[in-house]
């Protein structure tokens, strides 16, 4: 058990790739808030699925991008497991698939406000509660697009790369502090919102049948970013801060073959 | 577990170049630890490698010693040979050998010094994954591992020879990335930063502190890397659970300042009023 005795809050922990985060480190010991703002039915199937295997989790309802309702999330996680030692930044919308020329300023904002407003208000909050405890450990889940920012992306190029800018500075502010931070960019999740996305450019329509053509053998699960912010949380994790480090199955910098003839060519 | 999580290397053979000592005995281990049969090279101290082995052997591990400079690329091939014949296989390599030849900027700096640098690290790695890849190539999945160094970021001055050895390490690793991921190989960059080693315990001298735990304090974290740091990590992304992860440079340092560590041990001495 590499987290026991730890306790995790995992942004946007409901669904995708957030659940899998909240499940691997459930698995390690570690008792999880799972944050949703939304999906209450989901937040509870994995929270049942964690008490199911004997661990500690409990659903909490909050809109990151709101600091009033982070606060209250942050005081009733202290309350029900005695503190907070892992944050993971999850929480995330997709942003319009527009040039920025027709993106709304509204629209705009709207994604920079859930990711890197949202990364700022929970990490805010817990930073001085964090530092007094032995160790801390802040993850933001970035994305592979801070690797080649495609076009027609603005609001998420922006809001992830201002995660990873945020991070790489608090790294070395906190790192005096035992707080250790990190970024995990993941590449191609079958999350919802990815196979809806395949199903429009490439016709394709489960996940076996794209597993076929990845270089590994299949696509991402969830559980690979899991493993990753595990042990980056983990002993044998502690000397790594700082660090932006990219989980994309061996698809870094060239397309993936089946986007390639798609609509969006610069997919990656 | 669930399915893919796994952090179990049985099964697996490792061959650790550089294998014997420092980092690269603490690499060693770290796979045997996780299940991996393990082949332990080293090129001048017998006694080390036979050590770390019979370490590797009580795990419960098999494990080999085999003599050879990797900048030797007959030499890198017989040993390929002798680790595939003893163990089976090789579908893990950890590039780890490194050498360092301090203190000559490049206006003044000596050819062989330099060649040899350059020869141990850059063809050093180039010959052992040329020796591996056809054997790696017929396994399930392959794993090579490139030990880089902070240096390639921090870059400073009078080291010229392993700057440019372990930023050509990580432009090779990114690059072979690409070009063995159809094969189920994945290839990553470990960079750490000075680590509690022989190789560092001539700056601790230098600047006058009689141990690592001096220097401690002073350090992010309140500790000075330690070998297993790496060598965790190692294990780590050979596993199911890091198998997703390549192409990576990935700097073990909890966030050092990205500044020469001459400059920050002679800082650290300054300020404990050494």
């Amino acid at each position: 058990m590499r987290l026991e005795g730890r306790v995790a809050l995992v942004t946007g922990g409901s669904r995708g790739i957030g659940a899998g985060i909240a499940r691997c480190m459930a698995e390690e010991g570690a008792a999880v808030v799972v944050n949703y703002v939304q999906s209450e039915r989901l937040a509870n199937e994995v929270v049942e699925g964690i008490r199911g295997k004997g661990g500690r989790a409990m659903a909490v309802q909050a809109d990151v991008g709101n600091y009033g309702q982070v606060k209250s999330m942050v005081e009733q996680s202290i309350a029900e497991f005695g503190k907070v030692d892992i944050l993971v930044n999850n929480a995330g919308i997709a942003g319009p698939s527009e040039p920025m020329a027709d993106i709304s300023p509204d629209e705009f904002e709207a994604v920079i406000r859930n990711h890197l407003i949202g990364s700022y208000n929970c990490t805010y909050c817990l930073l001085h509660h964090m530092r007094g405890l032995e160790r801390g450990d802040v993850i933001f889940i970035s994305s592979r697009q801070t690797d080649f920012f495609p076009p027609n992306s603005s609001p998420y190029n922006a809001a992830k790369a201002g995660m990873d800018g945020l991070a790489k500075g608090l790294a070395k502010e906190e790192r005096y502090n035992g707080i250790r931070v990190n970024v995990v960019a993941p590449g191609l999740v079958p999350t919802d919102i990815l196979m809806e996305e395949l199903r429009a450019t490439t016709g394709k329509d489960s996940v076996e049948e794209v597993d076929k053509v990845m270089p590994f053998g299949r696509m991402m699960r969830p559980e690979d970013i899991g493993n990753l912010c595990t042990f980056l949380a983990s002993e044998q994790g502690s000397h790594i801060s700082g660090e932006v480090i990219y989980v994309r199955g061996g698809v870094g910098g060239e397309p993936p073959s089946f986007y390639v003839n798609g609509p969006k060519p610069y997919y990656s | 577990m669930s399915e893919g999580n796994s952090h179990s290397l049985e099964g697996r053979v490792a061959l650790v170049t550089g294998g014997s000592r420092g980092i690269g005995r603490a690499i060693s281990l770290a796979m045997a630890e996780a299940g991996a049969d393990v082949m332990v090279n080293f090129v001048s101290n017998e006694g080390a490698a036979e050590e770390t082995a019979g370490e590797i052997r009580a795990l419960g591990r098999k494990a080999l010693i085999y003599k050879a400079n990797v900048g030797d690329a007959d030499a890198v091939k017989t040993m390929v040979g002798v680790a595939v014949e003893g163990l089976g296989k090789v579908d893990i390599l950890v590039c780890n050998a490194g050498i360092i030849r301090r203190d000559s900027h490049v206006h003044e700096a000596d050819l062989e010094e330099f060649r040899e640098v350059i020869e141990n690290h850059i063809m050093g790695a180039f010959n052992c994954v040329q020796a591996v890849l056809p054997n790696m190539r017929e396994q399930a999945r392959g794993d090579i591992h490139l030990i880089g160094s902070t240096n390639a970021k921090m870059l400073p001055m009078g080291l010229t020879s392993y700057n440019v050895a372990k930023a050509g390490m990580e432009v090779m690793g990114r690059v072979l990335s690409k070009e063995e991921q159809g094969h189920g190989i994945r290839v990553n960059v470990i960079a750490p930063t000075t680590t509690e080693t022989d190789m560092a315990s001539g700056l601790l001298k230098r600047y006058g502190f009689s141990s690592f735990r001096e220097v401690d304090p002073y350090l992010p974290l309140g500790r000075i890397a330690q070998p297993r740091d790496t060598g965790n990590l190692c294990a780590f992304l050979a596993s199911e659970a890091g198998g997703h992860i390549s192409g990576q440079v990935i700097y073990v340092d909890a966030s050092q300042d990205r500044k020469p560590t001459q400059e920050f041990f002679s800082s650290a001495a300054q300020r404990s009023g050494i």
